[in-house]
């Protein structure tokens, strides 16, 4: 009985305030975004290949507008305990698949290259293990890919070897000292990559050996663009420069065992307000660019001098891509801007994610908007746009452009 | 929250990996730094809070028998009884507000976001995925020295510092820092009550900070270790080892009646009025003010007359 008569003690409102406290502290401290992963949209005949926000590949049948299947991709798995982990989980794709022989290519948060055959309704899968999380896409150049990785190094895979697992060429992996998160661009034999150790590489697509190497102030998270002989690129160091691109003379000399040179640019543009982090566009003889400042330059391609500017009212993440003679933008406010290359005038749509319908600016969209940050896709052919947004719903959209209309709208996070 | 980020977060942010970039690159330097120097700057205010905290918690303790006799005399009249200790805290000149009143009130409003800043600062500096990346860049400064160091190298001597200590060794070491702290802070008593409850406080806090250090990127529980030592260098300045090495009065003592053992009594009866802990600065991220209405006990003059 005494013990149900003793008065328990009073909670202390020390203890309260701390619990208060932690609680608070927690939840600010999971800010930290989980690696959700956005992917761009690969339009093949008459399927649109899109990753999913639960690591997945989705084939898109655009005739039957449904789902044909689905592949699981990404790893998942926590480290840790609460916020750390979700800050270490590795799951999501970033980047876009790309198609060769009935096959996707696809690289992995989890760290992973992989192909998935695709011969109708069977599919099949082969990895390689890159050790570093993978946030760019890949690139084909003839029998070989090449894929960056979080752990610094470039990759060369051997697409004919029986087994992706095994397919490393010889004299690669190719070293950087920074994280690499572009995508890498071949040309003329030659492999364009940026890394976070601030340097842009030519690399000699067969032997590995670097050409030469150009420095820039900061990490350098966007991919090249070469045009005009000319290698573009942007840097966390809020420029944007242009770089004499690699010779055939330079190449074979390094791959006869030259040393590599370094690189000074051509011209700079120094203008923007933030990052660039985004590939930029060589159409209408002008550079498009986008940059995290909310901003695309349009840019003239010899000395970089702007021409001119289109301001949308976010981060500019996705590239430009250019269709049926414009120019399309898409923007982290959640609109498509489609730009009249000659005058810069422009028509901005935002999608509303409830009704998926296009609002013309400055009409908001009812519900929030849905920013594009994955890359896009252009099919000149039908003249359609495609595009995955990712608000909390992550929607693929096939926008007319000669209509001005969403065709179709499929919500690709809901796909188990 | 666009307001706070301009004035604290944004800040805060880029001299932290201003200093990380001057520091070799190693972010874990630059936490180190930044909380050195940020506390350096904080100092004065954390000293003020401190000093009227004891300064409050010993004229309490004067005031202490006076109260009691109130609470007998007027035992079946509340309402009289809160009017007469209104009065006798005018008399004295305290603050019925507690840790909300001025200069503490203030100390502790400018000390908040700041701290709150700093933790996000840290987390923001420690950004993994492309999302926190992209969020990053929308608080940073045109400053090359702030955006050369980017992304930031996760490693500090065994610790990913964008992960939780695989070891534990982080965590262990951030509450046994707290069980010091709060061990130098908690008045020993003879009420079973009190014992209970600082019992609680000396238990309960340590693991919630361990646990929290666990679940948090270490670049995290580096600050808070490193804020939670120099908390512990200014309370031993003010307050000496305290709980550490002071006894728990003895019951018969402590048992004595006459208004002239005030202490004591206030000790012995601690329960009555609040838990046992009179300063609790030992949170570690600078809420110190905010547990100050604890009333003190006995150890205070003991604590005080080594720390003198």
């Amino acid at each position: 009985m005494m013990l149900f008569k003793r008065k328990l003690p009073r909670f202390p409102r020390a203890l309260l305030l701390l619990l208060v406290t932690a609680i608070a502290l927690t939840a600010v401290a999971c800010t930290s975004a989980p690696s959700r992963g956005w992917t761009g949209p690969l339009v093949s005949g008459n399927y649109v290949y899109v990753g999913t926000v639960q690591g997945n590949i989705l084939a898109y049948d655009i005739n039957a507008e449904g789902k044909d299947w689905v592949e699981s991709v990404a790893k998942r798995g926590t480290t840790g305990f609460g916020c750390s982990g979700g800050v270490s989980t590795a799951s999501g794709i970033y980047g876009t698949p790309v198609l060769r022989k009935d096959k996707l290519y696809i690289g992995s948060y989890d760290g992973s290259v992989l192909w998935i055959a695709v011969d109708g309704t069977s599919v099949t899968r082969s990895t390689f293990e890159t050790g570093g999380k993978i946030i760019g896409s890949v690139a084909i150049d003839g029998d070989t890919l090449y894929v960056g990785s979080s752990n610094g190094n470039l990759y060369a895979l051997d697409l004919n070897a029986p087994d992706l697992g095994s397919s490393l060429k010889d004299g690669w992996p190719f070293e950087t000292d920074g994280d690499i998160w572009c995508t890498p661009v071949v040309q003329d034999k030659v492999v364009y990559i940026g890394s976070a150790d601030h340097y842009l590489y030519a690399i000699d697509s067969e032997s590995g050996n670097e050409i030469w190497r150009f420095e820039t102030e900061a990490a350098i998270m966007s991919t090249p663009l070469v045009a005009n002989g000319r290698v573009y690129i942007g840097g966390c160091d809020r420029n944007f420069y242009s770089v004499q691109a690699a010779t055939e003379d330079e190449r074979v000399a390094v791959a006869a065992g030259d040393a590599s040179t370094v690189r000074v640019a051509e011209a700079v543009f120094p203008e923007a307000k933030n990052w660039f982090w985004t590939q930029a566009l060589a159409y209408n003889d002008q550079i498009w660019v986008g940059c995290l400042d909310g901003n695309v330059y349009v840019l003239d391609p010899e000395d970089l001098s702007q021409i001119d500017k289109v301001t949308t009212k976010g981060m500019v993440y996705a590239p430009p891509v250019s269709l049926g003679g414009m120019v399309i933008v898409g923007s982290q406010d959640g609109s498509i801007y489609i730009i009249d290359p000659n005058t810069r005038e422009f028509e901005a749509y935002a999608i509303d994610s409830k009704s998926y319908a296009p609002l013309k600016a400055p009409e908001k969209p009812k519900s929030n908007p849905a920013p594009i940050l994955a890359p896009m896709f252009a099919d000149e052919a039908s003249g359609t746009l495609y595009f995955h947004a990712q608000d909390g719903y992550h929607v693929l959209y096939a926008f007319k452009l000669s209509t001005r209309e969403i065709l179709w709208h499929f919500r690709t996070d809901k796909i188990k | 929250m666009g307001v706070l980020n301009l004035i604290f977060l944004q800040p805060i942010l880029n001299f932290l990996l201003v200093l990380t970039n001057v520091l070799f690159g190693n972010f874990g330097l630059g936490v180190i730094a930044l909380t050195i120097i940020v506390r350096l700057i904080m100092l004065p205010l954390t000293w003020m809070q401190l000093r009227s905290g004891k300064k409050q918690a010993e004229t309490m303790a004067i005031l202490k028998p006076k109260m009691d006799l109130l609470k007998k005399k007027y035992a079946k009249n509340p309402q009289k009884m809160q009017q007469e200790t209104m009065k006798l805290y005018k008399e004295a000149g305290i603050s019925p507000m507690g840790c909300l009143s001025s200069p503490m009130l203030l100390s502790t409003v400018i000390q908040i976001p700041i701290y709150f800043a700093i933790y996000r600062a840290v987390l923001q500096a420690l950004a993994a995925t492309p999302q926190d990346f992209l969020g990053l860049s929308q608080n940073l400064y045109s400053w090359s020295m702030a955006n050369q160091g980017l992304p930031i190298a996760g490693q500090f001597l065994w610790l990913n510092l964008a992960q939780g200590d695989q070891f534990f060794v982080l965590p262990i070491l951030v509450g046994l820092i707290q069980w010091v702290s709060i061990k130098m802070t908690v008045q020993p008593s003879t009420d079973p009550q009190q014992q209970s409850m600082n019992s609680m406080m000396q238990i309960m806090m340590p693991i919630m900070m361990a646990f929290l250090t666990m679940t948090m990127p270490s670049g995290l529980g580096i600050y808070w270790l490193l804020s939670q030592i120099i908390t512990i260098i200014i309370q031993y300045f003010i307050y000496g080892w305290g709980g550490l090495v002071a006894k728990a009065p003895a019951p018969e003592a402590a048992a004595r009646p006459d208004g002239k053992t005030a202490n004591v009594k206030a000790s012995a009866k601690g329960g009555e009025t609040g838990s046992g802990t009179r300063q609790l600065k030992g949170d570690g991220i600078g809420f110190g003010g905010l547990f100050n209405r604890f009333k003190p006990k006995q150890g205070d003059k003991d604590k005080k007359g080594k720390a003198d």
